[in-house]
């Protein structure tokens, strides 16, 4: 696998992997589509591809069995074919966030998940009926090993990513379009979140009992964005890339920091991951329709798991827990308060969230406490703290973390993608393109450029 | 015509991109074989454009290309040489990437011209004019005097040419007024208690033997000369803080940081800087923190003669730990010591030993690790002579038994923690070098 973030990907396997995309006839794209996502794999692990293709095959039959059903009664062996299918994916995914986990080699790449993720909900949605004809089997091939999505999603449905309609044709305004995202996003990772990432490694190196309070809220921010950008940097990528090839926009993100309260913005933040478990896990498990009590629980076991996925530390724990007491907090008690004073939502979002954030990044539980007593100092004060520290950073990353805050924002971003046809802007875009490789062509030549120490 | 302008109508930002790309790209193949030589080239991972970026990173412009075809044309020395040494600035970093080690052979070869340069006009200039002020400005106190002379009875390695009279001479005095602490011993071994020992630590088998050198390759082997032993040794006691109050701590992001968390920063002044390593300390400006807490950039040179310390601290090497041999960075570090003292006629220089990384980084990266840290950390230490140059180590403040820097102390594994500080600041304490004034 390689990051669309290299040099390899953006000058290399894409150029190459599009030109002959379209040299070929359309209804044969596919097949190319199946064998370029092969090979970008195989490129970086073996492994993963061979994985991949196993997983894919085997999903593929099972998938057949679960179709089988006629409308009205589920015959017994659909019902076990998606048990089977179940089991064999989910258990991988276990398996696999437990090696990673335990061991310190990486068994998969991390976005391997994400594969998983699609499997289940294809053997869901055949399941349940929701696939109304028959997957053929390189469609269904192509959907779960296309290279448009890779570690951080978006995770698509058979449904929506166009499968229905077989000889895709890319309209000139799709392409362009497609390529300004890719760029808008290539700067968000390059060019905010890679610079801000090194400012939390600043943090982490000095050591969190010894950062000054206005430090500490500067890191916390910072984190926050970086985050984000990183996040919605890559969907943006993934997205942009979907659509030169033929496929619809894949909305991921929705302007979270702009949300009224958490839960709102964890209806925005990564959406594809949201409601992929409020289809295959809060909704079936009975969503918020059967009393509050079971609302609650249903709730604990969706971010339960969330917090799981992320990863078997402690932090990821706290951070799930913390996430849903405060939206019990938001949907139980504060609810009506927050519809009078939509300001009381986005103070919600803007204070608190960076807080969980932090417990997220950090994963070991002292490490969270001595942060969080540098966040609020009145529970003791540090160690060795240098008080003029923040001054030092401001001065290094205050372009990226203005930038980054300009982007939390819908404004901005509905600005440039409005006038993305217009002149000013591509040129804009393409300095953008040009600052981004070359920040990527340091980086590489030198690995340790971010951390010189 | 229309053909192509309908296509920049429909497909502006790709056709902007691609203008873009030839140019720079065609750049990169013009001087893929001149200017960029000393960059890898891999068709199959980087797009020939990345070169020219690379280069204009490294200040070397495209339109060098030109002025090296003519300065060819025209053996013009000047260009020649500007070329050579953004050369030189290049080639270390490829070997960051663990090169081969046919490879690391060009920095070496451009990087003995340039410094030797630098060191040389140090040479002639500076150190005479310094050591006879020096001597004019003292008073006459005898044991003040005797302590220079004894010092300088083993330093004119600076380049002035005392005479052999002279040389002698001077000899003659030292044994009779040296300071009272000095220990008479063997000149070929440096007694222990004068410099700290070299902490080993265990080898995890993941190194790179492009950054090592031979383990039975000589380093200091002077027997004249400002790093030659000469018989005469001083023991490393502990002092208090205001020992440091005349002390100029040199040094890369390490030595940031014990100027922002170390107990010594109301005491001793600093120069340093992120990214310093001894191939760069004499290019760049560095942070210059003064004895009063006023800071402003500085390069090294134009500290060293602004102002007299009475000792200088050096601590490089993490940052070269991924950049040519061992061999290459003692010879570094022997030319930066002899620029110091040229300057500092008069100083006691502190040799740091490099600090070890953490048991994760040592495991795990081929050239953060201490296998290559305690290699240099030997090849520095021979330059120490006892007298006026000793090699401290703070290893063994900060790392466990297997060498490997404390986890706890250490955030990224390879800087210490704010609180953690305060044991380097201890070392430092704890092994320094008085002259006890002779009765």
């Amino acid at each position: 696998m390689i990051l669309f973030n290299s040099l390899k990907f953006i000058f290399r396997f894409f150029p190459i992997f599009l030109a002959v995309y379209y040299l070929t006839p359309a209804r044969f794209r596919e097949i190319i589509l199946f064998f370029g996502s092969i090979i970008f794999y195989a490129m970086g692990t073996g492994r993963m591809a061979l994985a991949l293709i196993g997983l894919t095959l085997i999903n593929y039959f099972l998938g057949k069995l679960v179709f089988s059903r006629k409308t009205g009664n589920v015959k017994s062996s659909s019902r076990k074919a998606f048990i089977a299918a179940m089991v064999i994916d989910v258990g991988s995914l276990v398996l696999f966030k437990v090696l990673a986990g335990f061991t310190r080699d990486v068994v998969l790449p991390l976005g391997f998940s994400f594969y998983l993720f699609k499997m289940i909900s294809y053997q869901a949605d055949l399941f349940r009926g929701e696939i109304k004809r028959q997957p053929e089997i390189l469609d269904t091939v192509v959907y779960f090993t296309m290279f448009t999505q890779v570690t951080q999603g978006p995770i698509m449905r058979y449904n929506n990513v166009g499968f229905e309609k077989r000889e895709r044709t890319v309209s000139v305004k799709a392409f362009n379009d497609g390529m300004f995202f890719f760029v808008l996003g290539l700067g968000m990772k390059v060019l905010v979140a890679d610079p801000l990432s090194i400012l939390w490694n600043e943090i982490s190196k000095i050591g969190y009992e010894s950062i000054s309070t206005p430090l500490a809220w500067m890191g916390a921010v910072g984190y926050s964005l970086r985050l984000y950008m990183d996040f919605w940097g890559y969907s943006l990528m993934a997205a942009g890339i979907g659509m030169m090839l033929g496929f619809h926009f894949v909305v991921n993100f929705m302007h979270p920091y702009w949300a009224y309260g958490i839960a709102d913005f964890y209806r925005r933040w990564h959406t594809t991951l949201g409601s992929w478990f409020r289809d295959y896990v809060y909704i079936p498990l009975g969503g918020s329709r059967k009393g509050r009590l079971r609302t609650a629980l249903n709730l604990i076991v969706v971010w339960l798991l969330t917090g799981l996925w992320h990863g078997i530390t402690p932090n990821y724990l706290i951070w799930a827990g913390v996430l849903v007491l405060l939206i019990l907090w938001e949907k139980f008690v504060a609810a009506r308060l927050m519809d009078a004073l939509p300001i009381l939502g986005h103070l919600h979002v803007w204070f608190l969230i960076p807080l969980t954030w932090v417990i997220f990044a950090i994963p070991d539980v002292n490490g969270i406490l001595s942060y969080f007593q540098r966040l609020f100092p009145f529970f003791g004060s540090g160690i060795n703290v240098n008080r003029g520290d923040y001054i030092k950073q401001m001065i290094n990353y205050w372009p990226y973390l203005g930038a980054g805050l300009m982007l939390c924002t819908p404004h901005w971003y509905r600005l440039i993608v409005k006038n993305r046809r217009r002149m000013p802007v591509m040129i804009i875009m393409a300095a953008v393109f040009w600052i981004s490789v070359y920040r990527i062509v340091i980086a590489a030549s030198n690995p340790f450029m971010y951390f010189s120490f | 015509m229309r053909f192509l302008k309908l296509i920049w109508r429909k497909y502006t930002l790709l056709c902007i991109l691609i203008l873009t790309s030839l140019p720079i790209t065609l750049l990169g193949w013009a001087g893929k074989n001149t200017i960029y030589s000393g960059y890898e080239y891999k068709p199959a991972e980087k797009p020939l454009l990345a070169l020219v970026l690379e280069g204009i990173h490294d200040g070397v412009y495209p339109w060098e290309m030109v002025i090296k075809e003519k300065a060819e044309d025209a053996k013009e020395k000047p260009a020649e040489e500007k070329e050579e040494a953004a050369q030189g600035t290049s080639a270390p970093e490829q070997t960051a990437e663990g090169a081969s080690s046919e490879e690391t052979d060009t920095p070496a070869e451009s990087k003995t011209e340039k410094p030797a340069d630098t060191a040389s006009e140090g040479k002639e200039e500076k150190p005479a004019d310094a050591a006879s002020e020096g001597k004019e400005e003292k008073p006459a106190d005898a044991a003040a005097e005797s302590k220079e002379e004894a010092k300088d009875a083993g330093k004119e390695e600076a380049g002035t040419e005392i005479s052999q009279e002279a040389d002698e001479s001077a000899e003659v005095e030292q044994i009779e007024v040296l300071p009272s602490n000095a220990i008479h011993g063997d000149p070929d071994k440096i007694p222990e208690g004068v410099c700290n020992p070299v902490m080993q630590a265990e080898d995890y088998g993941v190194v790179n033997v492009a950054f090592l050198s031979p383990d039975d390759t000589e380093y200091n082997t002077d027997t004249e000369g400002m790093f030659a032993k000469n018989g005469i040794y001083y023991k490393l006691q502990p002092v208090e803080q205001d020992y440091f109050k005349d002390a100029l701590f040199i040094g890369d992001s390490r030595t940031v940081g014990l100027c922002e968390y170390g107990s010594l920063k109301e005491t001793a002044a600093f120069l340093a800087k992120e990214s310093i390593n001894v191939y760069n300390v004499l290019d760049k400006e560095l942070r210059y923190t003064d004895f009063d807490g006023e800071s402003w950039d500085s390069t090294v040179e134009e500290t060293l003669e602004r102002e007299t310390y009475g000792k200088v601290y050096v601590n490089l090497g993490v940052n070269e730990l991924g950049i040519g041999t061992t061999y290459m960075y003692y010879e570094k570090y022997r030319e930066l010591l002899e620029l110091i003292r040229a300057y500092q006629p008069d100083a006691l220089i502190f040799i740091q030993g490099i600090m070890h990384v953490s048991y994760d980084k040592s495991s795990s990266d081929s050239c953060r690790n201490n296998t290559v840290i305690s290699q240099r950390n030997y090849s520095i230490s021979t330059l120490a002579n006892g007298r006026d140059i000793f090699y401290i180590d703070m290893n063994p403040y900060v790392c466990d038994e297997d060498g490997d820097l404390y986890e706890d102390y250490s955030g990224d594994g390879i800087h210490l923690k704010a609180f953690a500080y305060e044991y380097w600041d201890r070392s430092l304490l704890e092994n320094a070098i008085v002259y006890e004034t002779a009765q």
